[in-house]
């Protein structure tokens, strides 16, 4: 073991040409892996963040005519219990209706949350772009485009007006811009009561919003909370299923990715196997005598393997090195008119890890057939040929 | 005197398809401790021969004793041990590991046995180097010494583990005839030293007088054995 080990050092030392050109061989590839793993595991959350990260990712809502659920708080004590899987969870009352301003009137939703929750959800806060959130009775706020087409004002009163009929006066207390021209076009948010008051609801809500930590896990914790609470009269909805076209979209990625990742690696294998294959002849000589002298075939054989091995680690290191550099100039170099990165880079240490592993890995399996050529090699052969 | 190596009805043969037998029913014994030469032209047989004493190629037919024990019904790795710690090959060319220092490749079989460097296998590999007159040069890589040197080299590597039995073949085939000289007085003095057996192929009928009992291949078969 440790005589081939040595031998093995002692082979990589002699031929510094063919071992750097092996190890930046193998850098490259598993310099290539980290890139675009990283890149593309960037990219998807990044993907994902902007789709789904300020919407609700599991609703609960009601199936009832006037879609309003009546024990939605003993429902939020059973789903608080698995708190550890769910960040948020925001009651709201979400009902359409018309809004009414100096004889304009448009269709609108009117949306009352706990606005501490649905901060962590739609980040409302960060959203004011005058005035301020709607926390006391009888207050809204509405959305940027939707100021502009009312000309409405801070301060001023506007009409909202039921499906049923009902019309009611509320006061404008600040503008938001969610970033989507058709939220900032029709929602109008105020706090829950307001809203129950409005729609004559009582304390019933319409709808009950989550966030999650693991997003991928939706449909799984969905299917958790439909088992543990009283579905009567209730759909619960994840976005998942609400967005297969994405995930779809995310998958093909995912598999082009490892595709590349598969045919890097294949190449780097190959590159490897054949470079000590051709060392086994080169060597062929200190074979020869060394089995003349008494070493065994598995020890011939394991001088190979150890080559392998050492190669598969100085190309890992030098990869992931230069895989850091390279992210690192993307962050740098790849960046948006105001300075941010045009892919947030995601560093996944464990999958760094893995490819060096795979890389070590793959370096040592490289190395089984020289090995096996080196195992069955006759010091006769050397012996009679000189 | 015990016989350390004795060959019973040896037959090569080679190829397949087409046979050439190289030997015909060898039956030889050599003594412990004595000085042997094997003479003979080219293609006569006689590398075949050592290489088969030597276990480092397979008989036809025959068998091969080492020191009592038949090495044509032994594992490959248990010849591989035998060579290890009863034979030191020296060839005519000396196959040094160009990898290694010439102090480093003296150890080689020492290592190869799995032992560690202790102080007093360094004293006889430094020893070794003292008596065939490598000590300026033990710490230099194979490839940086003289032709001299590096059959010196190999001829203190074949008796590192002190073997029962030295197996060469032309040894001096590369060298000049003083140099030829020293060598078989060098290995004339480990004969008588450390009672080693000595097996040598030579063309050199000088160095082969001077050997304890010479024969001679002819075509595969003994042509001449003669014991001084």
């Amino acid at each position: 073991m440790k005589l081939a080990f040595k031998i093995a050092l002692r082979f990589l030392k002699s031929s510094k040409g063919q071992t750097l050109l092996i190890t930046l061989g193998i850098a490259i590839g598993v310099a290539v892996q980290v890139f675009i793993g990283s890149l593309i595991q960037g990219l998807q959350k990044d993907l994902i963040n902007t789709t789904i990260g300020n919407t609700s990712q599991i609703t609960i809502q009601s199936q009832k005519s006037d879609k309003t659920i009546e024990n939605w708080e003993s429902i939020m004590n059973e789903i608080n219990k698995k708190d550890n899987e769910i960040t948020v969870v925001s009651p709201t009352v979400s009902l359409p209706g018309f809004i009414d301003f100096n004889d304009k009137t448009e269709s609108i939703v009117l949306r009352g949350f706990g606005l501490q929750q649905a901060d962590l959800i739609y980040q409302i806060s960060d959203s004011m772009i005058a005035g301020e959130k709607p926390l006391k009775e009888n207050q809204i706020i509405i959305g940027k485009q939707l100021k502009n087409e009312l000309g409405v004002n801070k301060g001023e009163k506007v009409n909202i007006i039921t499906p049923q009929g009902k019309a009611q006066a509320l006061t404008v207390a600040g503008f938001f811009d969610l970033k989507v021209t058709n939220i900032n076009k029709s929602w109008i948010i105020t706090n829950i009561s307001t809203a129950q008051n409005v729609f004559d609801i009582d304390n019933r809500i319409t709808a009950l919003e989550m966030q999650i930590f693991d997003v991928f896990e939706a449909d799984q914790i969905a299917n958790e909370i439909q088992e543990k609470i009283n579905m009567k009269d209730l759909t619960i909805t994840n976005w998942k299923e609400e967005n297969e076209q994405l995930l779809s979209g995310l998958q093909g990625q995912s598999v082009s990715s490892i595709m590349i990742q598969v045919f890097v690696l294949v190449a780097v294998v190959l590159g490897i196997a054949s470079v000590l294959a051709i060392s086994v002849l080169q060597k062929s000589r200190q074979l020869g005598i060394l089995k003349a002298m008494g070493v065994k075939d598995r020890t011939a054989s394991l001088v190979f393997l150890f080559q392998g091995f050492i190669l598969g680690i100085m190309g890992g290191i030098l990869g992931i090195a230069l895989g850091m550099l390279l992210l690192y100039s993307f962050t740098v170099f790849a960046v948006n008119p105001d300075g941010t990165p045009v892919v947030a880079i995601y560093i996944n240490y464990k999958f760094i890890a893995l490819s060096a592993i795979i890389a070590i890995f793959s370096a040592t399996i490289a190395a089984l057939i020289p090995a096996i050529k080196s195992s069955k090699l006759s010091p006769m052969e050397v012996i009679k040929n000189g | 005197m015990d016989n350390i190596i004795k060959m019973k009805g040896v037959e090569k043969i080679y190829g397949t398809n087409i046979k050439t037998q190289v030997l015909y029913d060898i039956n030889l014994s050599f003594e412990a401790g004595s000085f042997n030469s094997i003479i003979g032209q080219s293609g006569s047989g006689k590398s075949t021969l050592l290489n088969i004493m030597g276990t480092l190629d397979n008989p036809t037919n025959g068998e091969v004793y080492i020191n009592g024990k038949n090495t044509t019904e032994m594992t490959k790795n248990q010849l591989a041990n035998l060579r290890n710690d009863m034979l030191g090959f020296i060839f005519q060319f000396h196959y040094l590991l160009p990898e290694f220092k010439v102090i480093e490749n003296i150890l080689m079989p020492h290592y190869i046995k799995g032992g560690q460097l202790t102080s007093d296998v360094e004293k006889r590999a430094e020893y070794l180097i003292d008596m065939l007159g490598l000590t300026k040069v033990k710490n230099n890589l194979a490839t940086q010494l003289s032709g001299g040197q590096q059959q010196r080299t190999a001829i203190a590597r074949a008796l590192m583990n002190n073997p029962k039995v030295i197996l060469a073949d032309e040894p001096t085939g590369n060298l000049d005839s003083d140099t030829s000289e020293d060598v078989y007085n060098l290995l004339r003095d480990i004969n008588k030293q450390f009672n080693t057996t000595f097996v040598i192929i030579t063309h050199d009928q000088r160095i082969a007088e001077k050997a304890d009992r010479i024969i001679e291949i002819n075509d595969g078969r003994i042509n001449m054995d003669f014991k001084r």
